[in-house]
């Protein structure tokens, strides 16, 4: 059993949940979009998805938690390993990232296939760049942020020599997103560009958003105002979750076992 | 492995757990960490482990900080918990993973001369955990074994069959400290005694100079610690 394989045993419970949860909103779908309204497909795609999208929001704190547990006994033998602060971040976050990722995977292609039911048609890099927004501007970093504070919280003790990053690590965290946030919108233009996608509504939810011919092109629509979607959020998330991995590993170093 | 302790202090709140606490002890030999409940050794063995870090002082193993070299050290903590769910194969894949020098035949047999059943954690008894821990630890090929209370809570026979596999891992260039309440059934075993006493040393003697001054482990422990 190694680090990755233990990670995916601790979280069975957690998986077990998420990937039941999936698929009981599958199996329910699949009996609303047979009833072949287009409107009320995409009012049940959409809607139940808002309901169980934040339930990755469990990922991070279970993984947070997780580190507490272990402060019990196993994490004695965790800290004890030679082997790096990294190899044991890297595992924890391998997994939640993993988890996240096959999660998030699933939502968008069932909207995917509840928006084809419905006779929705969008370029089909559309959702996948959803999907990498939500998992890379989103889920990594709060990841991430999960396993410095689970570490802050369960092992590390400030007051000795490395107080510098307990206090990097928890004040940091704020200015380093406003920082970078800033950094994003000065330097929009610098960073590369996704193509707006065009749209194909059915006729009935085409009127509703107010499109006599049933198609409405976001890319003839919007382009005066932006040339293409900013990919800004994704790259300023990745570069907050390594920063935030960085310290985890760091802090995984100084932890203590009292 | 040499390892020295300078002028270590540790503190827990306003509680002084090692007060300047200051210890050499040479390459090879077991050497039993002896004191009355709250003398600190747990925290000294955390200290020598890497697992706590001093406020004051330094520790130092062959010269280096014990997380530079961590590779080199087994820690058993006392009352030692592991994922409840963890059995013998699973947990030869976990303890491989984390330590290069895991060796999982030397388990196996450590095992069995443990008398440890080969199941999850979860099947096990309370000693038999300890036991299951104490295998895992001896099975790993190191430099410093520090085991804290490896004897604390278990029946004479288990007793005897822990120092039996204690003495059964003896290498010559390795160091066992382990602390002990035990000290009567463990004298036999060791090759030097450190008393500790509210978080200091009050006495550290060879069993050859304890046995020049007349006195064994035990009388010692009386005379020092009462």
């Amino acid at each position: 059993m190694n680090l990755v394989t233990l990670e995916l045993r601790k979280h069975r419970l957690l998986i077990g949940g998420l990937a039941l949860l999936l698929l009981v909103w599958v199996a329910w779908l699949a009996r609303g979009v047979s009833g072949g309204d287009p409107l009320l497909t995409l009012g049940l795609g959409l809607g139940s998805l808002l309901a169980i999208a934040p339930f990755g929001v469990l990922v991070p704190i279970v993984l947070a938690r997780a580190l507490a547990g272990e402060a019990a006994g196993p994490l004695a033998f965790l800290l004890a390993s030679p082997r790096s602060g990294w190899t044991h971040v890297a595992a924890r976050f391998g997994v939640g990232f993993a988890v996240l990722g096959v999660y998030y995977a699933v939502l968008v292609a069932t909207v995917h296939w509840v928006a084809a039911a419905a006779g929705v048609r969008y370029d089909a890099w559309l959702p996948l760049a959803v999907w990498l927004y939500t998992i890379a501007g989103w889920a990594a970093p709060l990841l991430a942020l999960g396993l410095v504070y689970g570490l802050l919280i369960s092992a590390y003790r400030p007051g000795r020599g490395g107080q510098i990053v307990a206090v990097a690590a928890s004040a940091g965290v704020l200015a380093g997103w406003s920082w970078l946030g800033r950094f994003a919108l000065e330097r929009l233009g610098f960073l590369p560009q996704l193509p707006l996608p065009h749209l194909v509504l059915p006729e009935k939810v085409g009127r509703l958003f107010g499109t006599s011919g049933g198609t409405l092109d976001l890319k003839a629509g919007l382009e005066p105002l932006v040339q293409s979607v900013p990919t800004a959020p994704v790259w300023v998330g990745l570069v907050v979750t390594l920063a935030l991995l960085v310290v985890a590993a760091r802090l995984w170093e100084e932890a203590e076992w009292a | 492995m040499h390892l020295e302790l300078e002028r270590v202090t540790r503190r827990f709140g306003g509680t002084v757990a090692v007060d300047g606490l200051s210890l050499e002890l040479p390459t090879g030999g077991v050497v039993g960490l002896l004191g009355t409940n709250g003398a600190g050794k747990s925290t000294t063995l955390k200290l020598m482990a890497g697992l706590l870090y001093p406020d004051a002082g330094e520790v130092r193993l062959d010269g280096a900080p014990p997380r530079r070299v961590r590779g080199a050290i087994a820690f058993l903590p006392e009352r030692g918990q592991m994922y409840e769910w963890l059995d013998v194969r699973g947990a030869v894949g976990l303890f491989g993973s984390l330590y290069p020098d895991f060796r999982p035949e030397r388990f196996y047999e450590l095992l069995d001369q443990l008398e440890v059943p080969r199941r999850s954690l979860t099947q096990l008894s309370k000693g038999q955990r300890a036991r299951f821990l104490l295998a895992a630890t001896l099975a790993r090929k190191v430099r410093l074994y520090l085991l804290d209370e490896p004897l604390g809570g278990v029946d004479l026979i288990t007793r005897d069959r822990i120092l039996a596999a204690l003495v059964s891992e003896w290498r010559e260039d390795a160091t066992y400290v382990l602390s002990t309440h035990e000290v009567a059934e463990a004298e036999g075993i060791f090759d030097r005694a450190v008393f500790m006493k509210e978080g200091r040393v009050v006495l550290n003697a060879s069993a050859e100079e304890l046995r020049e001054r007349g006195q064994s482990v035990a009388q010692a422990f009386r005379e020092v610690l009462a």
